[in-house]
């Protein structure tokens, strides 16, 4: 099983013919020479020498083989390395190692990985060796891990982008829908009286009966005496604005059902804002007594005969 | 035996030239090389495996001048024999 991280023999003879312009044949004869005579150095206790590779030894302590590279071969493997320098650091520098007496030599060692380039290209399917599972491995992780969040945050963007849209357009569809709803509702919810009254209704405290107003004057307390209104008409006070061309009689008719007679209770409503009642000042704004206050009854005689009589007497005391 | 009496023994046993087994040589040598600079293995029958191996960086005290050096990392070119390589070392 083909392996990206490994080179096998057919390879290496492969490469070998190619960068010699040799036979293939001649490159595998020299490489299993090469390999026998080796053996058979080592086993005598021998050190060998090839040239361009370096030096392969026996170590008698621990009968393993001990491998020099020549400077070639070590400068090649270093290539991804070798534009780094040392650096000499300030006096005053937290060391993490002890200082060891060479200056050439690392403490710790641990399997190259391959280059990122490489390892971002090779397939995921191809399992590296284990000598090889270090920074290539984490390379590609983290690389991946960037993709995958770069992925994760773009669409998440683009999601948090629709649901904005969407909420936006469901906003502006819900006021229009209100509005909608707001103009074609509107004569439900607004009571047709009181949409096109030009008077205003507003809470007021309860006005003090008029029987107490023309007590000095008026020695008719059964004629006087009002029927006790409503509650609702008790707190609701009717105001209006006295425009150019109205009198208090245009207020009566408008209110009490076109009689006129009416205007002399708006004028005693009214009292301390009117000076004199055939020219009221434009602008003035009047409390529309409630019908049940005086016994107001448009349809009844009784009641307008009250009325003249409330003006008679008023024209009497004013004379 | 060095590299001169080596390629006396080669080119006794394959006939190859003394030219074209330096050539030979010196071809490997790169093809390991480059491959280990790849982060590549190579593995050689009955011999073994030349590997890379990472060597972080490391301060130490430079005993030439006294100061503390901050040695970059480097990548160091390996060699485990096969087993039965070993074996006939043993033998």
């Amino acid at each position: 099983m083909a392996n990206d991280n490994q080179l096998h023999l057919n390879a290496i003879v492969e490469k070998l013919a190619q960068s010699t312009r040799l036979d293939p044949q001649v490159a595998g004869d020299y490489i299993h020479a090469l390999t026998q005579i080796i053996g058979e150095t080592l086993a005598q206790g021998e050190e060998i020498e090839i040239g361009g590779i370096g030096v392969f030894r026996k170590s008698d302590e621990t009968s393993y083989v001990e491998f020099e590279p020549c400077n070639r071969l070590a400068q090649l493997a270093n290539a991804p390395f070798e534009t780094f320098e040392p650096v000499v650091l300030e006096e005053d520098y937290p060391v993490e190692t002890e200082g060891a007496d060479t200056s050439t030599t690392h403490t710790e060692s641990k399997p190259f990985a391959p280059e990122p380039k490489e390892a971002t290209i090779s397939e995921p399917e191809s399992e590296p060796v284990a000598a090889f599972e270090t920074e290539p491995e984490t390379i590609t992780t983290e690389n991946n891990t960037l993709q995958h969040t770069e992925m994760e945050s773009s669409s998440k963007t683009s999601s948090s982008k629709i649901f904005t849209l969407l909420f936006i357009a469901g906003l502006l569809t819900g006021i229009c829908m209100g509005f909608i709803a707001g103009f074609l509702l509107r004569p439900v919810i607004i009571p047709s009286t009181c949409a096109h009254a030009p008077t205003e209704t507003v809470e007021a405290p309860v006005q003090q009966p008029a029987t107490e107003m023309a007590a000095p004057t008026q020695p008719e307390p059964e004629v006087e005496k009002p029927q006790a209104p409503a509650p609702s008409e008790k707190s609701a006070v009717v105001l209006d604005t006295v425009k150019p061309g109205t009198f208090l009689t245009t207020l009566s008719r408008k209110h009490y059902g076109g009689r006129y007679e009416f205007w002399i209770y708006i004028y005693e409503e009214n009292k301390d804002k009117i000076a004199d009642p055939q020219n009221v000042p434009v602008g003035t704004v009047l409390v529309i007594p409630p019908r049940a206050k005086y016994g107001i009854n448009p349809g009844s005689s009784a009641s307008i005969s009250m009325a003249k009589e409330r003006l008679r007497l008023y024209e009497t005391k004013g004379e | 035996m060095t590299s001169k009496q080596l390629n006396l023994i080669l080119k006794e046993k394959t006939g190859i030239s003394e030219k074209n087994l330096n050539t030979l040589s010196e071809a490997l040598g790169i093809i390991i090389g480059d491959a280990m600079a790849a982060g590549k293995e190579v593995i050689l029958p009955r011999l073994g495996t030349f590997a890379p191996r990472v060597e972080d960086e490391t301060i130490l005290d430079d005993r030439t001048t006294g100061h503390k050096t901050l040695y970059p990392p480097c990548l160091k070119a390996t060699f485990a024999p096969s087993s039965s390589l070993l074996t006939l070392i043993k033998q």
